[in-house]
């Protein structure tokens, strides 16, 4: 009788041993689990940021100086040229420069950081490409798409933007 | 035999609490890396499609022509994991200025806005030889 409690003993320990290790294994992955989520999270939302104010400035502004027509010596890059209009020269310019400079010019500041643009026009029945530079995000952790429509010769027209890290 | 049950409901309880916990963390971390597809988002591509249509005339051949098909066109290019839908009014006079739908269209496969983040932009503009009006954008997740 005494064997056998000192058996139920011992079976129980191994048990509840068992049960802890466990708990433990499965609290530790979680919270490395948690804390990868938390810098993809944190990642996405710096990339979203950029992203979005980076196709604004395209977009909405001019740039600076307004008539701006190199890349490596703007001080910010603006597509518009008034109401969503897309300035095909400044677009011409942009697309053109080297990555380095439109990185820089664009605003995307910060190691790791990359961008691609593509623009598409309207050619009757679907938007057609017409511009694709930028780098390319084949390696990259966390990639934001933002989209924004505007106008180039007054066709409609779809910027693309890519930002990564 | 009783003693046996209350064992045997103890490792039960013990174990769906342990469940639980577990069950509860991943839900609570699942959510924490999801995408946040925010309502600015969508605000801006409203924004940009009536500012587009506005811009190269096609709101207000639309409104002459009492056609919509161009605008149908349009918001059919927009991505497929969005819904949009422009619906169009005359202004009346002053100082009532009542609305009144004139037409309206929305994306293929998208019948009712969902009430979840729904974002919705609008603009006014004047058609040739017609008086004022405004165009409505409703755009949210398909």
């Amino acid at each position: 009788m005494g064997r056998r409690k000192a058996q139920l003993f011992t079976t129980d320990l191994s048990i509840s041993f068992s049960v802890v290790v466990i708990v433990i294994i499965l609290t530790t992955l979680l919270w490395i689990y948690s804390l990868e989520r938390k810098a993809i999270y944190r990642s996405q939302s710096e990339l979203q940021q950029i992203s979005r104010d980076v196709a604004y400035t395209l977009v909405d502004t001019p740039g600076y100086p307004e008539s701006w027509t190199d890349v490596s010596t703007a001080s910010a890059i603006g597509l518009s040229s008034g109401n969503h209009e897309i300035d095909p020269v400044k677009l011409a310019a942009l697309s053109s420069a080297s990555y380095d400079d439109s990185l820089d010019a664009l605003g995307i500041i910060g190691s790791g950081y990359g961008f691609h643009i593509d623009v598409d026009v309207y050619g009757g029945s679907a938007f057609t490409p017409t511009y694709s530079f930028g780098g390319n995000s084949s390696a990259a952790n966390v990639v934001v798409v933002h989209q924004r429509y505007a106008l180039l010769n007054h066709s409609w027209t779809r910027l693309t933007l890519k930002v990564w890290q | 035999m009783k003693r046996g049950i209350f064992y045997a409901l103890d490792a039960i309880i013990a174990i769906a609490l342990f469940v639980i916990m577990v069950s509860a963390g991943f839900v609570v971390l699942g959510g924490w890396g999801a995408y946040s597809y925010d309502n600015s988002a969508l605000a801006v591509t409203g924004h940009d499609m009536l500012t587009v249509l506005d811009v190269n005339g096609t709101l207000s051949d639309a409104v002459v022509n009492d056609n919509v098909d161009t605008i149908k066109n349009f918001i059919d290019l927009l991505p497929s994991y969005m819904c949009n839908s422009i619906l169009i009014y005359s202004v009346g006079e002053p100082p009532v200025y009542n609305l009144t739908r004139i037409g309206g269209v929305v994306s293929e496969g998208c019948s009712n806005v969902t009430a979840q983040g729904v974002a919705i932009a609008s603009r006014t503009f004047i058609p040739p030889g017609k008086g004022l009006h405004m165009a409505e954008a409703y755009v949210w997740y398909r």
